[in-house]
Formats: C-alpha cells, structure tokens, sequence
C-alpha cells in the first residue's frame, strides 16, 4: 500500500471553507498571513493597521462564506481584498493626519538591491543588474513581483493590476530585459573558466 | 517525468513557464540539483532562466509567532461566534468521527517532523486483533503470541539478550527471525485492547505509552540508519535522543519523523482525521511528492490536524497543549470540544459503547475540565452529564446519552 499525502488544491480548499469546516479556516490563514502581513508592510509602516485590515478581511471570509465565489487562486483572492481595504484605511489614516501621500502600489524592492556587496567577484555583476533593476518603474516592479515571488500567471496579475494581459506580459519581459544580458555575462565568464581548466 | 517538460524550452520561453517559475523557488539545492541533472541537455538554458527569476527574489519573511497566534485567536473566535450564531451541522459529523494524532515535543532545539509518500504501509500481523483480545498481547518475532494480564502492562526490549522483559519479572527470549519474503528481521508487535494501556521501552532507550485501542509494531534492535516503528492507535513517547539517527512514527496516513525528544502520536486507522501538537521547538511538515510551496512550519502551542479524506493539514493554535498528553496520567482534558469527541475517547478507554442522537450532539455544550479516569466509568459518566447537562441510560451493553427532560 503506498501512503500518499497529497495536498490540497485551492478549489477543494475553498469548497471545504465554504462549508464550515474549521480546518479549511486555519489552513487558509497559516498558507496566506506571512505574504499578507508582508505586502502590507511594501503599503505602510503601521504593522497594526496590517493586522486589522488582515483580520478584516477573514472576518469578511467568514461572514459572507455561503455567498463568496469560486476563486481559481486563494492568495490572489485574499491579495485583492486585503490591498482594497488597507488602501482604504491608508486614505482614511492620511486625511486624519493631512497627510498627503497616495500610495497606489507596493514598494516593491528586490532582494539583491537591499544586500550589500560582500565580495569584489560578485561586485560587477551586481552592481550592473542593480543599474539595470533602478530603470524600473513601480509599475513593473509591481508585476515582477507577482511573476516570480507570488505563483501568479498573467492572468492573475493583469486582474490584480487592473492591465490587458499584454501589458501585464510587456511589464515583466521588460524587468527581464534589464537582467538578462548581465546574466549572459556571467554565463561567458563560466564558460572561458572552464575552458581554462580543461587544458 | 513532468521534468522533462523544460528539455526544449529556450531561456525566454522558460522564465514566463509559471511552473518552471515555482520549481526555481521551490526546490531546495539538493532537489535543484537532481533536477538539473534531470534535464542536462537544457542545463545552460535553465540555470540562466534561473538566475533572472532568482534576480527578482523578494525578501519575504514571516510575521513573528506571538502576533500570528494572537490574530489568529481574534479570527478563530470571529469564526466560532459565526458559527454558534447559524449552528452548522457539518462541523459536528466530522468531530464524530475525529480521534487525533498528537505530536508534542518538548526538550529544545529544532526538530523536524516531516511527511513523506511512498512508504510501504507496514501490515500488522492480525486484522481484529483489537476487537478479539480481552488482554494485552504481545507478539514476538516468531509470532508467538504471550498474553500481557495488567491493566497497564510493561515491556522493556532488552538488546544484548536478544529478549524482551515483560511486567519487570518474567523474561521471554525474542530472536529477530527473517521474513521468508522480505529478508527484513520480523518486527515484535504489542496490541492493547480497549480498556487497557501499555509502557514500553525500546532498545535504544526510547519510551513509548500506548493508548487504549491501539496496535505498535518494533523491531527488537534498531538497525540502519533510522529508527522505525509503526503505530496504529495512540502514543506518547519519549524519544532516545540519537541525532545521526532519526525515529520514525509511521501510521497509517502520516509517517513522523524526530530526531530525539517526546512526543505523542495517535492515529487510529479507523478514523478520518488527526492531529498534532507541538509544545516546544519546531517542526517542519512537507510532503515529500509536491514540488511546491507547500511546507508547514509547526512552530510551539500549534495543532497540526490532518484530514485523512482530503488529504489536508492545517494549522491552528491552542493555549495549552498538555492536555492531549494527559491521558497517560489517567485523566482527559477538554478545551471546548464537542460531546462526541469526548464520548469516542471514553469509549476506547473503558471499553464501552455509547448510543446518542446526532441531534443530541448538535445541541450538547461543548465539553471543557479535566476527567479523572481514575475513578469507575459511572463516576465518570456522571461528571459528564452534568457538565454537558444531558442524562444517561446504562443497559447491558451499551449506555445511551439523551437529552435531560424538563418538566
């Protein structure tokens, strides 16, 4: 007998959730909180506005649980509504304190522009695709962010970005055009290296 | 293979594959390898799509453990208020069925528990043994069977005898015979009927109680490099610390792997659903046949409850996890828990049968306090009714729970 454990897909996640089970609630919260919590955090620095706005939504979840859709992807679905209402509350937080700073997107920073270069070898290379990463607008920074971190397809990501597919496709290519070319770089640099060696 | 799906892909056709995408952020670097190694005739095309997805990589992190649980109570109890409110039905046949796995484990450090496919479910030498044994029986590896008496028997393997010492003063000589199939030395099995319990302790020094109901397979000497047994019920064990190696639990949905400390395990093959719990360290559950994203990270305080049918494990929190090893010190602890569970729980413990409505369950207050099982069943029959506030009928076989009739 072969003991599989297989893990569950969104759908049947979601069906289960729908019909009260309490382990779908959990399952839902531990998958999704993290990345939650974290986007807020690229929204504002006010932690327990994030928590609150988190919290609302699940509250909301579970509510209007009989009468929700059937979302193809979980995380996007609780993105969407997590991003509308802490937009919101940020509105709210900014006309309290005349504020007037409009945050429309995450501040999205990779983590190769956040490390600081350690070793010279490495230096270069970086140092170019970081040149290469600060040509991108937040727009685009937006996009490769659910491309490569969140799991999302495109359209996922035109849905969220409110874009035509095509646009969501030419935001990404573009954050690979800048990168690409210093990776072909490194590949010759490899390629000469082993080459040496060989002799 | 799925693997060779990326042989013929170009760097550009790659980097937009949303499933090479989660492979590149899913694999670990031993897994990255193999894949690599998999599909060598792309390797310059993949390793360089690979490099500009990990380009893009964003810091994540997680949300520290106090803030998590202490959101998650906020949303349980929104969830729970719901619920009481409408009074779902489906909450209440799942609990029916439910027993639990628990893994708590103490001691520090980090500790892994994982689970894993492809395991060759070990096959218990009787199918109703259970049901057909009034005593403890302990069968050896020639399949001897010797018949334990004590409500709580004791068993200690002894190693360099090549014999298992039973209720401290008798000594039965148990040679690892081999399969005539596999080859492999024949396991030992204990199987401890409903009402009774039974301690025993491993060669390696390793403790393990079983709970009522429950079958265990061991060998009389752990060899190789992982230390397994196999359980078919409830058990808490102490685990011989021994990292180069890892003991393993294996049931008959989950297999638990810990590299030294206490934990207790209950997975009874009849029942749909289990749980574990961590108290202290942390604890990695993965399944080894998915690529992707979908690791849980047990961490202290937290329930692991898996459902067998859906094949699921979810997380949630709970203040006091000492209570689901109480039952080794003859007593039950309740948070909030329906009726039913509590009943089955009764039911393999003193070996009885109770008979009750669903619509009964429906309505019954959820269950919460501490059951001294040291007492007689009907003292304790009757602590429950009050605290449910139901009544109780004892008939010769079974005893029903009914709703209290009020004038």
């Amino acid at each position: 007998m072969t003991v599989s454990v297989k893990l569950n897909t969104d759908s049947t996640i979601w069906t289960d959730f729908k019909e009260g089970r309490d382990y779908a609630l959990s399952y839902i919260y531990n998958q999704h909180v993290d990345f939650l919590f974290f986007y807020g955090k690229k929204m504002t620095a006010d932690e327990e506005l994030i928590l609150d706005v988190i919290h609302d939504v699940f509250c909301y979840l579970i509510e209007k649980k009989e009468s929700l859709g059937e979302p193809q992807n979980i995380r996007m679905y609780l993105l969407k509504s997590f991003r509308r209402k802490l937009l919101l509350e940020i509105e709210k937080a900014n006309k309290q304190e005349s504020n007037k700073v409009t945050v429309q997107e995450p501040n999205i920073v990779f983590s190769i522009e956040e490390e600081i270069i350690k070793s010279e070898e490495h230096s270069e290379r970086e140092l170019s695709i970081k040149e290469g990463l600060k040509k991108l607008n937040s727009k685009q920074r937006e996009a490769l962010y659910y491309k490569f971190n969140c799991g999302f397809d495109y359209e996922l990501i035109c849905d969220l970005m409110s874009v035509s597919k095509s646009s969501a496709r030419q935001l990404v290519s573009r954050g690979i055009a800048v990168v690409k070319s210093h990776v072909q770089e490194q590949g010759f640099h490899l390629l000469f290296f082993l080459k040496r060696n060989c002799f | 293979m799925t693997n060779k799906l990326f042989s013929n892909l170009s760097v550009e056709e790659l980097v937009h594959d949303q499933m090479f995408i989660e492979i590149v952020n899913g694999l670990g670097d031993v897994e990255w390898q193999s894949f690599l190694d998999d599909n060598s005739e792309n390797r310059k095309n993949i390793e360089k799509a690979s490099k500009i997805i990990r380009a893009f990589k964003v810091n994540q992190g997680t949300l520290d453990q106090e803030r998590k649980n202490k959101l998650w109570t906020r949303i349980d109890a929104y969830n729970k208020d719901v619920k009481n409110k409408r009074g779902t039905s489906v909450f209440r046949t799942i609990m029916r069925v439910a027993a639990s796995i628990v893994v708590l484990l103490s001691l520090g450090g980090a500790l892994y528990f994982y689970v894993e496919s492809n395991i060759i479910q070990y096959q218990f030498s009787e199918n109703n043994a259970i049901e057909n044994n009034e005593n403890s029986v302990l069968i050896l590896s020639s399949g001897e069977k010797v018949t334990l008496k004590e409500e709580q028997s004791e068993i200690a393997v002894l190693e360099e005898q090549e014999a298992i010492l039973i209720e401290n003063d008798t000594i039965i000589e148990n040679h690892a015979e081999k399969d005539v199939k596999t080859k492999a030395p024949r396991l030992t099995e204990v199987i401890v009927p409903f009402g009774k319990k039974t301690v025993l302790t491993l060669n390696d020094g390793t403790k393990v109680w079983l709970n009522a109901g429950s079958r265990f397979a061991f060998p009389q000497k752990f060899e190789g490099n992982e230390r397994e047994v196999f359980l078919d019920g409830e058990g808490y064990f102490e685990v011989a610390k021994n990292r180069a190696k890892p003991f393993i639990v294996s049931s008959k949905n989950l297999n638990i792997k810990v590299l030294g400390t206490k934990f207790n395990v209950s997975s009874y093959n009849v029942d749909n659903f289990s749980e574990t719990v961590l108290l202290e360290g942390s604890v990695k559950i993965s399944s080894r046949n998915k690529l992707l994203n979908e690791k849980v990270i047990m961490t202290p305080n937290q329930i692991a409850s898996y459902d067998v049918e859906n094949k699921v494990m979810a997380l949630s929190s709970d203040t006091d996890p000492d209570r689901f090893i109480s039952w080794i010190n003859d007593w039950y602890e309740f948070n909030h828990v329906g009726l039913d569970r509590v009943l089955t729980k009764l039911e393999r413990y003193y070996n009885v049968t109770f008979e009750y409505s669903d619509d009964l369950i429906e309505n019954a207050l959820p269950i919460t306090g501490k059951l001294d099982l040291k007492g007689s069943l009907q003292e304790v029959i009757f602590v429950l009714t009050k605290v449910a506030d139901v009544d109780c009928e004892f008939l010769d076989d079974r005893i029903i729970i009914k709703p209290i009739k009020r004038k």
